[in-house]
């Protein structure tokens, strides 16, 4: 049985950005995108004594992630803030919301050009499918 | 989709429009805002008069099709602090689309029609009304506006654009066989991405379904002015708009808005001719392939490859083709545009909800083998 991989976590971070330069969804989907993009948790709290730090960044261009940054200090942004709490980042790393639908319904709150964003909406959705492949175990849930 | 948005009300009946100062009144609106195009003013003036009997209302009858963003700001200009209640959109899509641009204009002068998104709550200050005078574009029910700019098509949508009411009243409709095809078209091709997106729920496909019954049952007789298949045919469009409203359109849309945009073909019939090829590639997922099937299993068919060829055996019946050529485009010409062509497909956000991942080689493919 492959070993889960801890969420949030620097680990899970770096499986993620190596999943995603590897995801042929992704790679082609991707394609034109050149903003590095943040995730954040709204309600750290959940993490307190668990997790240093709430937020990591991804740097895409062109399909492919070629780093992460592991973020913890709340002025640090990027072009791109995607912000939910951490049960439904759950939700959505386990397919249970469309993320689209979350943005959509508020459950992901959406910080930059709007309309660049859209127009990437696809690789929203193979950005989760990639997600998805890791083998993950949530904070809360040890 | 987790979220339904529909018309607080919808009326339905044949010659309903004659009591439309009766329901706004009915609704608390005193003072409305008419929204229309010449050709339908021309053609209704004594009608509409006799609709606002009583009511305070002023009209604007110079909607152009594809409405340009600085015409729809200096229209709004003129008619904002007028305290309306209520902006009545009689029309097709572009004027439906118009009339709910001058409603955010008017709610909110300063905003950049541009920066519509569906994350960003509107707070419209007035109720849109909708009177649909073709049954295909789904605007009357559904958040998206489609206005154009410098730069081409602009696809905009928010919830909060969805109408309040809406009123379907099929003796508003054409006779004309050249509007009826390619709306009819339009409403079945919302209906089959409704079901393929990936946010379509139990909730839309329901309603989808239902219209592609309606749609394959009733547009030829439509086209012959039958009363009832066109009153039919009234109500399967705007079920295929609340369907599609909430769960989505997906690649036909992206390759159709594309293609109809260079090419410049009717919406209806630029989407149509996309259906077969993007049921087919999105037919490899599993999932996908089941509603399709589930499809053709409502309309009494025994397998997707069957559906197919009743598809196609459809389109030729009502005359919407199914391959470029017949559109007597050069063949050079358009292989040279292919690239161009996906370029612009794959930046249109319909694909969001396309349930396989398509990417620029995919989208170029599509085009160049539906010469």
């Amino acid at each position: 049985m492959t070993d889960e991989i801890l969420f949030p976590s620097e680990e899970w971070v770096k499986e993620y950005c190596q999943r995603l330069s590897n995801s042929a969804d992704y790679n082609k989907s991707g394609k034109g995108w050149k903003d590095p993009i943040m995730f954040r948790i709204s309600d750290p709290d959940v993490l307190k004594g668990k997790v240093g730090f709430d937020s990591f960044i991804l740097n895409l261009k062109d399909g492919i992630c070629e780093g992460t940054e592991i973020v913890s200090d709340p002025a640090k942004t990027a072009p791109y803030v995607l912000t939910a709490s951490y049960s439904n980042w759950k939700k959505i790393i386990g397919g249970k919301i469309n993320p689209t639908q979350a943005m959509l319904t508020g459950q992901i709150k959406v910080k930059g050009n709007v309309t660049t964003l859209l127009r990437y909406a696809s690789a929203a959705i193979a950005m989760v499918k990639a997600a998805q492949t890791i083998p993950t175990r949530y904070v809360d849930e040890q | 989709m987790s979220l339904y948005e529909l018309p607080r009300k919808i009326y339905f009946q044949r010659d309903i429009f004659d009591d439309l100062s009766q329901i706004l009144f009915g609704e608390g609106m005193n003072s409305v805002l008419v929204v229309t195009d010449n050709n339908i003013y021309a053609k209704w003036k004594e009608r509409i008069e006799k609709a606002m009997d009583g009511l305070k209302w002023d009209i604007f009858s110079d909607v152009f099709p594809e409405p340009e963003i600085g015409y729809v700001e200096s229209v709004a200009s003129k008619f904002s602090g007028k305290g309306y209640d209520g902006i009545v959109a009689i029309g097709g899509g572009s004027v439906i689309d118009f009339a709910k641009s001058v409603a955010v204009k008017i709610s909110d002068p300063d905003i950049d029609l541009n920066s519509i998104n569906p994350f960003t709550p509107l707070k419209l200050k007035v109720k849109l009304v909708s009177v649909p005078t073709t049954s295909g574009t789904g605007s009357d029910v559904s958040f998206g506006i489609v206005l154009t700019d410098s730069e081409g098509k602009l696809a905009l949508g928010n919830y909060d654009l969805v109408p309040y009411m809406d009123i379907l009243d099929p003796s508003m409709t054409p006779n004309e066989r050249g509007i009826i095809v390619p709306t009819g078209i339009d409403a079945f091709v919302h209906s089959f991405e409704s079901i393929a997106s990936n946010t379509s729920t139990p909730f839309t496909d329901a309603l989808a379904e239902k219209a592609i019954e309606l749609i394959l049952k009733n547009l030829e007789l439509a086209i012959k002015n039958e009363e009832r298949a066109k009153d039919n045919m009234h109500l399967a469009a705007t079920m295929a708009g609340m369907a599609f409203s909430n769960s989505g359109t997906a690649l036909a849309h992206a390759l159709g808005h594309s293609f109809g945009s260079v090419f410049h073909v009717t919406h209806g019939t630029s989407v149509g001719l996309f259906l077969i090829p993007s049921i087919r590639f999105n037919s490899r997922e599993e999932e996908t392939r089941k509603k399709y099937e589930a499809v053709a299993r409502k309309i009494s068919i025994d397998s997707l490859d069957s559906l197919i060829q009743e598809i196609e055996r459809f389109f030729k019946r009502v005359g919407q083709p199914t391959k470029v050529r017949e559109l007597n485009i050069n063949r050079e010409e358009y292989i040279k545009e292919c690239d161009h062509l996906a370029k612009l497909a794959l930046r249109d956000s319909e694909l969001a909800f396309n349930p396989v991942v398509a990417g620029e080689d995919d989208l170029r493919t599509l085009f160049q083998e539906n010469y």
